[in-house]
This record gives C-alpha cells, sequence and structure tokens, in this order.
C-alpha cells in the first residue's frame, strides 16, 4: 500500500492520485500499490496505461491540427503536442473539445518562435474544428437580404441588424493566413495579390458552416470586427464603424495609409459564404 | 432540410440478439451503399456517447440516418464511474442529451475512472477492487440511471496491473455493484480473454462464474500482444484487429450457456474496409443462429418426445 491519503486518510483515494500523477509523468516511479502475476515488476505493465494515456492525447491533437502539422513537419509537431499534452492536459471528457488551448500554448512554445504564423494556422484549425459541430441552422440567402434591403436608404439599410450564423469563425493574422492554409492542404496556391488588393489581403480569413461543407474564405480586413459587432447586437452602420476602426488600428500599427472598410463586399462575402442567420 | 424531426421516421429502438458494429464516420458511404443495395450484415450501430456532444454537424446528421434505419447503442467512455470524486454533473447532462436525441436501446458504460481532479486522462483505468468502491461505483451508477431515465449495463475491463489493495474478485465486485444499482452488465469477451491471459487465471472458468443473467449486451474485439518486464504475454485491449479464435470459442461457449444476446464487434483503431468488419459481425451472427437452430431442434425433440406417449408427455410438461 501506498502512502496514506493526504487529504481523507483513504489509502485508495492515495493509490489513485499516485497513479494519475504517474501517468503523465514519465520521470515518476511506477505506483507501489500494483500486484502483478508472481509479483513480477509492474513497470512495462503500467506503462500500457501511460502510453495509452499519453498517445491517444496526442492523437487527439494531431487529428485537431492538420494544417500546422503539414507545414511544421511531423516529428517537429508530433514533439510540441507531447509537451502540450503534459503541460494542458484535457479537462473535459469530450475530445472533440480537446485542443482550443493549443494555438496560444503554441504561440509562447519556444522551439516555434521563429513561425509565429503557425499559431495563427492552429487557430484556423480550430476555427474549422468549431465551424465542424456548431448547431445547424438556416443561413440567410442574398434573395431574402434583398427583399429585406429592398427601397431603404442608407440610413435604413444601416440601421438593419442580423445574427451571425452559429458556425461563423474570423481569424485574424498579421501573415498571409488564406496561403499558408492552402499550402498545408495542398490546395492550389493564390495568385499574388493582384493590382488593387490591400497588401493585407489574406490576412483575415472567414469559416463557414451554412450547410454541411465547412468553407475557407479570405475576406475583407476588418470583417472580424464586423462579425464581433454583428454578434453583440450592433446594426450594419454601428458594425460596418467597427470594421473601418479595425482598420484605423492596423493602420496606425504598420504606419500604412488609412483606407476605407467596404461594408459593400464583406456584406457579399457574407451573403455568399452563408455566414448570416437566416 | 436542416429541421430536426426527430422520431418521425425512426425505427423501433430494441436491440436485437444480433451481431451489431460501433459505428465509425468512415464507413458512412459504405454503410449507405450497403443499405441501397439491400444487404447490411449489421443489425444496429454502437456510438461512443463523447463523439456526438457537439451541437450539430455532419457527425449528427449521419448519426440520424443511421437512427432511422437502425437500433442504437449508446456506449460512454468519459462518465468516469470508477473514480474517487463525484461524477461531473456536466458530463451526465451531456450524455443524458445524447440518450434523450437518439433514443437508444442500450446503454452503457465502463468501470473505470479516467477523470483525477480537474484532468481528463482518456483512458480507462483500472479500480481496485474493495467493498468500499464498489459501493462508490454503485452509488454513481445509480445517479447516472436518474438522471439518464434508464437502466445502464457496466462492463467488466481488460486490465494490465491489479492492486495489493483489492479484496474482492471482479466477479464478486460487479455482482456486488449490480445488485446495489440495479444496473445489467455488458460482458466483453476478449477483456475476459485479456485479463485472463494478463494475470494468469482461466477464461473459461471466469466466465462460467460469471453472472450471465445480468448480461445485456456482448463485446468482441481485437487485442494487441506485447510482453510484460519478465517476457510474458502481455495482452493489450487495442480494438485495432479481428477478435482472435479463443475469443470466439469463448464467445460461443457463453451464447451455449447464456442464450443469445446483442454483440457488438469493436473496431476503434486501425480501421479495416467496412467489408471486413460485416464479415466479423456475419461470423457472430452464425454462432448465434446456430444457436437458434439448436434451441430450435431441442424444443421439437421435446415435443416429439411429448407426443409418444401420455406419461412421456406429462413428464416433460412437467420438467
Amino acid at each position: 500500500m501506498s502512502s496514506g491519503d493526504e487529504a481523507s486518510g483513504d489509502p485508495a483515494g492515495a493509490g489513485r492520485a499516485a497513479f494519475a500523477r504517474a501517468l503523465l509523468d514519465p520521470s515518476a516511479p511506477t505506483p507501489a500499490d500494483l500486484a502483478t502475476l508472481g509479483g513480477r515488476p509492474a513497470a512495462k505493465r503500467f506503462a500500457v496505461y501511460r502510453n495509452n494515456v499519453t498517445l491517444s492525447l496526442i492523437d487527439a491533437v494531431r487529428a485537431a491540427f492538420p494544417s500546422v502539422r503539414a507545414l511544421a513537419g511531423a516529428e517537429a509537431f508530433d514533439a510540441a503536442a507531447a509537451r502540450f499534452v503534459r503541460e494542458s492536459p484535457p479537462t473535459s471528457p469530450v475530445m472533440i473539445a480537446y485542443g482550443a488551448a493549443f494555438p496560444d500554448w503554441l504561440r509562447a512554445y519556444p522551439p516555434a518562435a521563429a513561425r509565429p504564423d503557425l499559431a495563427d494556422l492552429a487557430a484556423l484549425d480550430w476555427a474549422l474544428r468549431e465551424a465542424y459541430h456548431a448547431a445547424d441552422a438556416p443561413a440567410l440567402s442574398q434573395t431574402a437580404f434583398a427583399r429585406l434591403a429592398a427601397g431603404l436608404d442608407d440610413a435604413g439599410a444601416g440601421a438593419l441588424a442580423f445574427d451571425v450564423h452559429p458556425a461563423v469563425r474570423v481569424v485574424a493574422s498579421e501573415h498571409a493566413l488564406f496561403g499558408l492554409w492552402r499550402r498545408a492542404r495542398g490546395l492550389e496556391a493564390e495568385p499574388e495579390a493582384g493590382e488593387g488588393e490591400p497588401p493585407d489581403a489574406g490576412r483575415t480569413v472567414l469559416v463557414t458552416r451554412p450547410e454541411l461543407e465547412v468553407s475557407v474564405y479570405a475576406a475583407p480586413a476588418g470583417s472580424d470586427a464586423v462579425v464581433a459587432a454583428l454578434a453583440r447586437g450592433a446594426d450594419l452602420a454601428e458594425a460596418s464603424a467597427a470594421g473601418q476602426a479595425r482598420l484605423d488600428e492596423r493602420a496606425t500599427e504598420s504606419d500604412a495609409e488609412g483606407r476605407v472598410f467596404d461594408l459593400e463586399a464583406t456584406l457579399r462575402l457574407f451573403l455568399h459564404a452563408g455566414a448570416l442567420l437566416g | 432540410m436542416l429541421d430536426a424531426t426527430p422520431d418521425r421516421n425512426r425505427v423501433d429502438a430494441a436491440v436485437p440478439n444480433r451481431a451489431g458494429v460501433g459505428l465509425k464516420h468512415e464507413h458512412h458511404d459504405a454503410i449507405v451503399a450497403a443499405w441501397e443495395a439491400g444487404r447490411v450484415d449489421v443489425a444496429w450501430f454502437e456510438i461512443h456517447a463523447e463523439n456526438f456532444m457537439g451541437a450539430g454537424g455532419p457527425p449528427h446528421r449521419r448519426l440520424e440516418w443511421i437512427r432511422e434505419r437502425f437500433p442504437l447503442s449508446v456506449h460512454g467512455v468519459g462518465l468516469s464511474i470508477g473514480a474517487e470524486q463525484g461524477l461531473d454533473a456536466a458530463h451526465l447532462d451531456r450524455l443524458a442529451g445524447v440518450v434523450d436525441r437518439y433514443a437508444p436501446g442500450l446503454f452503457s458504460e465502463h468501470l473505470a475512472w479516467s477523470t483525477h481532479e480537474t484532468h481528463f486522462l482518456n483512458d480507462l483505468l483500472p479500480v481496485p477492487y474493495t467493498r468500499e468502491v464498489a459501493d462508490r461505483v454503485a452509488e454513481h451508477i445509480a445517479q447516472v440511471q436518474d438522471r439518464v431515465g434508464r437502466r445502464m449495463l457496466l462492463e467488466n475491463p481488460s486490465t494490465y496491473v491489479r492492486f495489493t489493495t483489492s479484496t474482492l474478485s471482479e466477479i464478486d465486485f460487479l455482482a456486488r455493484v449490480a445488485e446495489r444499482s440495479g444496473c445489467g452488465l455488458l460482458l466483453d469477451v476478449n477483456n475476459v480473454h485479456v485479463s485472463a491471459t494478463n494475470h494468469g487465471y482461466g477464461a473459461r472458468a471466469y466466465l462460467d462464474d460469471f453472472p450471465l443473467e445480468l448480461v445485456g449486451e456482448i463485446h468482441l474485439g481485437g487485442h494487441a500482444e506485447d510482453a510484460d518486464d519478465l517476457g510474458d504475454p502481455l495482452l493489450i485491449d487495442s480494438h485495432d484487429r479481428p477478435v482472435v479464435e479463443p475469443v470466439w470459442d469463448l464467445y460461443a461457449h457463453v451464447i451455449e450457456t447464456a442464450g443469445a444476446r446483442p454483440t457488438l464487434i469493436e473496431w476503434d483503431n486501425d480501421l479495416p474496409a467496412w467489408e471486413a468488419l460485416a464479415a466479423e459481425a456475419r461470423r457472430a451472427n452464425a454462432i448465434l443462429a446456430r444457436h437458434e437452430a439448436d434451441q430450435e431442434a431441442d424444443h421439437e425433440a421435446h415435443a416429439g418426445a411429448a407426443g409418444d406417449t401420455s406419461m412421456a408427455g406429462r413428464d416433460v410438461v412437467r420438467r
């Protein structure tokens, strides 16, 4: 029997705590209260549990972040995942929800310091996971929107408000995230930013799933702020102002010229992509 | 098309005494094709409840297609019924939600723990077999059955170690839990073979002691072979290959003794083509059908004997 339980004096509880500690810590000794056939050493037997725990969690992280693994390389990714599962094991038995903390963890992972874009790519992989499992709901169609907006002047249209579809996620990056994701998934490379395209094209990425297929789009800069504003209950005028504010904020940071947020292009994409609730 | 229309088009929930398989989304298209061709060799499916705890999307769409055509068994893998600590109420609510949504004919969980403090360890970890732990497990199961609103089947584990603190045999432990909680048992025959090999006891003797009358479902699966510190066989419950011959023999023995039961082929890793999985199901169905044929032959023999003379007839009836 192992040492007495710290809390309750219940020896079974203390055994369980030692068992749990040793599962995630390869340097921890094999628990003392294991019985084996003929009293033989228990190390390899206990190692089955240790391997099951560690490998199944690493598998879960692999499954959630296929793009990051493709670009980082399997070996480097698996090393990161092995460390992540020890430092940040799941707190829920719902494994489809395990990995939400990985993008931020990766941002602070020293071996990945030279590739800050990988953390954004991880955030995009996670956005796809969430969109896949999100609640089902009808998306607002272009014709339904046209009916609502028909005959309205600018002020009237600006007072319209829409709910965001539950499967919508937007990831805004300082890197050319959309192209990065396409490369990771083995899709055709996007053409270089064309004439008239802003230099930050492809840095904001929209994920939707109006029906069964998850879709990924390069979205206008500032559209992340529009989604956040609509989700808060803002109308289109307020949401557009939020989009402009996001552009201004970025312009100051990068010392670029101020630009005008394009609400019309953003709405066109949102309707095409099924980003608004019908 | 996105409207949820539960129940309307679903088949009856009762799971028959035939072979089912663990449902994997990788097989969905093949199952649809087999269904459309009118030949699915599988009578029902089992899901891992945790895989359907998302709000919506393709997993639920595919599962609703299945549920309209097949009875379902919901098998929880994350409730940590064997933990010292109390059950996770939020998780129990999610589990009840899956059961309410899909109205399964069978509902089961494991004799294991997987959560310690706040950490979920994603494996089915062994419990010491004592009266205190049995009573804790029974309390947990009673709580589960109250919340979910139906009887639970508790699955016997595959284990690689035992505990010096154990004072009960596994069977006495399971029987005590079943008696105190009113739950039924899920007999995993492969787990019996794995644990018996790993701990050096006879699988056949274990089965002969098992309270088969409480068994509401049987699991069959494949295991990997490794070696322990002394180089002796250490079997690992990997669910990644076909059922081995000794497990088929034990299964046939169980069916002969206990009668037919819903029987699941579990294959969770290194998934085979659908046809290979269906072949495993056909093999289980053949054993179930042979038992039924034997039963009928016995019945006819008795009926024939009863027709011989009135004295013998009364004798048969009295027996």
